[in-house]
């Protein structure tokens, strides 16, 4: 695995990430012309991040059939490997390969300017990425615009173009375009939006090499985005928000996604109720639906209950959607205590979720149609001091896993801590033989100078398998290092939290 | 036309540096004009160098008169010099014999008295504050350089200068760091660390007009009270200005860690009422620990961007956010910037984002949807793309190689991809299933369940009917 180093230079200039830049390239130009130079203003940061850790592929063996004794596609070997044989043919199995060594580095420029326009902005956020490439997630994306748009924003309304960041009912849906935001309504926001749809999580198009190279039937042609959401308060004690957004293909033959969301949040005396759901158009049906209770109990207790629905969400440009997934209905609970003048932390929760009827398998199979959860926690913070620990139990269908974490910190405030963390657990699945046991520590810390942060973790793991006689046991290796510089005037937040009038 | 206006400012100029010029001079007595009468300075100033008075004068109007009779000489009426009110400390005696002690040169009177500029004398007049800042702060480059001069140095402190009228205290000069654009934020240190220096021209009352926590600031209750300076400032709003952390991007979800470290930080500009505003009746017990507006009082800053803040943002909010933006709670974003998620969210800038061995806890995670990994990663592009590489994607024929705790998995595969269908679509791509399941090839066995509505999913989108069927459903057709 050899490292291919590729500079953020030559990955800018890749012809592919300048479309999205252009709205970006002409507000620069914008900025940098004649105009009011004393109203004119940037604020930037550049960051650099690098790990490298340890690990390990899983490889594949065999050997002739003829050689392994027993009958049938089920044997063991002498050590007690499981293998599967194929009569006349072989038997294979699943060893562990060798330790091998992985590194990757970003690298992020993110940066706003303001040419002295009352309300005109531009904003750019770029990833480059190099490493490991033949083995990590998409390092061999050279370059990725996670956003970049011209804005203007006036009191009651606010105009973006440009590669875009949507967060909404829905999740992260990135897109190239225009949206209008429309806030003159006294109660009520209104946003707009449309362009060019990129693939979900990508920041790059559907047609795009990444979505190409990892599925035979990746989509052939780009997408369109439309979709609105609106936001508002619903009298003095709820609130509520809608979203509907489409997605269709460029030559209008067919659809990527129809999707609709609605939440209401509502305050009764000390109770809190949130409902909340998101509807697939195209297959008919929820893919999250959920009502939530909150209410304080007792001073420093607080109590929630949640009732959810979940079926998992794909785009039509996929089969998987006709493969009729079904959903679980999960119930949650959760206890939190605050004590010791909110020095003292402790909470306690569960869950329990039960699966659809599929309508396939074999009743003798015995496969888990349900799975629960538990979980503890307690920490204690005393100025600067943090000791942290927990523990999870989760088992259900596809895999189960408990384990606790301990951390034991000093917190001097934002961006400057050291923590020392260590760390155990089991780890099991319902498809794979075997038990991974997972211990291990390390130190992490962060600490800013001036505009200057330093990141920097280690970490120590023994994995350690059980019932897989062929998979060794192993130390493994995890550090991490990370600089950023931040330069010029803070970024204008209108629309942030706190913001005085 | 233009002429006759340069003249005029010229005159205007010259007429108003003689007027500067004679202020400076000016102590009620003409000294020069006197240059050949008086030998000696103490001959007027009698006791000057033992006494406490520098204003000492020994002359009387009779002595005056007896030149001045108005025959020899004008009469005038002079009955020496009217003392004005100040807040100086000032001893010749001490002076004297301070430089003594030190071994110095003998002072001349005319060594702070002279007017810089002229030899004569009897040229004098009232020293500047730059004369005592030759000796007292020689570096110093003006007399209310904050950082490089002491003021109690020759300044007592405000509440014992009893004479000086409101009308003296309204028109204090400002030190040249007081109009610095940060000093309201920075003041602080410097107040703890000479209390002394706001004396001068502060009393308590100038602090508590924006210090909500004064009584509990020992840098504040150790100034006197002073009913002058609560005439100025009274009926003044407080300022608050927003420190540079509160527009952090992670302000927004770790300002109540911040606060439980050192809540006196934010009780000079928060009261209580500050925290409920957003996090109503159950906002964190660190806010108890702040005060409770009081009418009448300054009321500290008043946040109103909450009038769309949601219900349910209550004590335990932060810590289950997540599930909550997970199942789909669209109107973060009507507070929250993006970037505030992505602050916290981004992987690659704040890895703690996971917890350090997540990647071998992660499947028991992936497979509940505790936090929906589609919301972030892309199936094909990153959860397969590492498990490709890993070896765990399939590959080959199919069979239960590599799921070996399941004898039958070909029986059992049907269960556990309808219920975990993300989890198998992170490992297999489609190709794998078609194997079996397309209707042009293979076994052809339907994948489609019981509730699976084509004529639908057909009017939606051909494009996913046609990987598997020659021929489109009828709605497609049509």
């Amino acid at each position: 695995m050899k490292p291919t180093p590729r500079s953020l230079e030559r990955a800018v200039l890749a012809p592919p990430a300048l479309l999205p830049l252009t709205p970006f390239i002409a507000s620069v130009a914008l900025i940098l012309g004649p105009g009011d130079a004393g109203a004119q203003g940037y604020s930037a940061d550049v960051s650099v991040n690098a790990g490298n850790f340890e690990l390990r592929r899983t490889t594949r063996d065999s050997l002739p059939e003829s050689l392994v004794s027993g009958d049938g596609e089920r044997r063991e070997l002498e050590d007690g490997t499981v293998v599967t044989c194929i009569p006349e043919e072989f038997c294979r199995w699943f060893p562990s390969g060798a330790v091998e060594t992985v590194s990757l580095v970003t690298e992020d420029l993110r940066a706003a300017f303001w040419p002295g326009i009352e309300g005109l902005a531009a904003q750019v956020h770029l990833r480059a990425r190099y490493g490991s490439d033949d083995f990590w997630p998409r390092s061999d994306q050279e370059l990725e615009a996670l956003y970049a748009f011209v804005s203007y924003e006036d009191e009651d309304y606010r105009v973006r173009a440009g590669r875009q960041q949507r967060t909404n009912g829905l999740g992260y849906y990135n897109f190239d375009g225009a949206s209008f935001l429309w806030r003159g309504f006294d109660r009520v926001r209104i946003d707009v939006y449309g362009g060019w749809s990129l693939a979900r999580n990508l920041n790059a198009p559907r047609t795009g090499s990444l979505l190409e190279d990892a599925d035979e039937f990746a989509p052939d042609d780009r997408g369109l985005i439309v979709g609105i959401d609106v936001q508002g308060r619903i009298g003095s004690r709820a609130t509520g928000a809608f979203t509907y957004q489409r997605e269709i293909r460029d030559d209008r033959l067919g659809l990527y996604t129809e999707r609709v969301a609605g939440d209401v949040g509502i305050r009764v005396s000390r109770l809190s109720i949130e409902l909340a759901a998101d509807y697939d158009v195209a297959f008919e049906e929820f893919n999250d639906a959920s009502v939530r209770v909150s209410a304080p109990v007792v001073s420093g207790v607080e109590a929630m209950a949640q009732l959810r629905r979940y079926t998992p969400h794909f785009e039509l440009w996929t089969i998987w959607g006709a493969f009729s997934p079904v959903g679980f209905d999960e119930t949650r609970g959760w206890l939190a205590w605050s004590l010791m003048d909110g020095d003292v932390r402790l909470e306690a929760g569960g869950a329990y979720r039960a699966y659809e009827d599929t309508d396939a398998g074999a009743q003798f199979v015995g496969l888990e149609d349900d799975g629960w959860r538990a979980f503890g926690r307690a920490r204690w913070t005393r100025k600067d001091w943090f000791v942290d620990g927990s523990y999870r139990a989760e088992e259900g269908s596809g895999a189960a896993r408990y384990g606790g974490d301990v951390s034991v910190g000093r917190d001097w405030g934002p961006g400057r801590y050291v923590a020392l963390r260590g760390t155990s657990s089991q780890n099991f699945s319902e498809f794979r033989l075997g038990e991974q046991v997972t211990a291990g520590g390390g130190i992490d810390g962060a600490w800013r100078i001036r505009d200057f942060a330093l990141t920097g973790g280690w970490a120590l793991y023994r994995l350690s398998y059980d019932g897989q006689p062929r998979v060794s046991d192993w130390n493994q290796h995890r550090g991490r290092v990370g600089i950023s510089y931040h330069f010029g005037t803070e970024p204008d937040t209108p629309d942030r939290i706190g913001e005085r009038p | 036309m233009r002429h006759r206006l340069a003249l005029a400012i010229s005159v205007l100029a010259i007429g108003l540096a003689a007027a500067v010029y004679s202020l400076a001079r000016d102590d009620g007595f003409p000294h020069e004009r006197h240059a050949g009468l008086f030998p000696t300075c103490v001959g007027c100033h009698a006791g000057v160098e033992s006494g406490d008075s520098a204003m000492m004068v020994s002359i009387t109007p009779q002595e005056c008169a007896s030149c001045h009779d108005g025959v020899e000489l004008e009469a005038v009426e002079w009955d020496g010099p009217t003392p004005e009110p100040s807040n100086l400390q000032f001893s010749h005696p001490e002076h004297i014999s301070e430089i003594a002690r030190e071994g110095g040169e003998p002072l001349e009177c005319r060594d702070c008295h002279g007017i810089p500029g002229t030899e004569t004398r009897m040229a004098v007049g009232r020293p500047t504050p730059e004369v005592c800042l030759d000796c007292h702060a020689p570096q110093a480059e003006e007399h209310y350089a904050y950082d490089q001069v002491r003021c109690a140095t020759c300044h007592v402190p405000l509440t014992a200068a009893l004479a000086l009228p409101v009308s003296d205290l309204a028109e204090f000069p400002q030190p040249a760091n007081h109009t610095a654009d940060d000093f309201l934020l920075v003041h602080g240190a410097d107040a703890v660390a000479d209390a002394s220096a706001c004396a001068v021209c502060h009393a308590r009352e100038s602090c508590e007009r924006c210090h909500l926590d004064a009584a509990a600031e020992p840098a504040i209750a150790g100034l006197a009270a002073d009913e002058r300076i609560a005439q100025l400032v009274g009926g003044r709003p407080g300022e608050w200005p927003e420190p540079p952390s509160h527009a952090r991007e992670d302000w927004a979800v770790n300002h109540e860690g911040e606060a439980r470290r050192d809540v006196t930080v934010c009780a000079t500009c928060h009261t209580r009422e500050s925290c409920a505003t957003c996090h109503g009746e159950g906002q964190p017990s660190v806010a108890a620990r702040l005060a409770s507006a009081q009418p009448g009082e300054p009321q500290g800053v008043v946040i109103t961007a909450a009038a769309m803040m949601p219900v349910g943002h209550t004590l335990t909010f932060f810590d289950r956010h997540g599930t909550a933006a997970a199942i789909g709670v669209p109107q973060c974003s009507a507070c929250h910037a993006e970037r505030e998620c992505i602050a916290c969210h981004d992987g690659v800038r704040k890895p703690s984002f996971h917890a350090i061995d997540f990647v071998v806890r992660h499947g028991a995670e992936a497979f509940a949807e505790r936090t929906e990994c589609a919301a972030c990663h892309s199936e094909e592009a990153f959860c397969r793309d590492c498990h490709t590489t890993l070896g765990f994607a399939a590959g080959g024929r199919t069979g239960a190689a590599f799921h070996d705790a399941q004898p039958d998995w070909l029986l059992a595969h049907g269960q556990a991809a309808r219920q975990g269908l993300e989890a198998c679509v992170a490992c297999h791509s489609e190709a794998t299933c078609l194997r079996c399941h397309s209707a042009k090839s293979g076994f052809r066995v339907s994948p489609h369940g019981p509730d699976f509505d084509p004529e639908h999913v057909a009017s939606k989108s051909t494009q996913s009917c046609g990987i598997c069927h020659l021929t489109l459903p009828e709605a497609a057709r049509d």
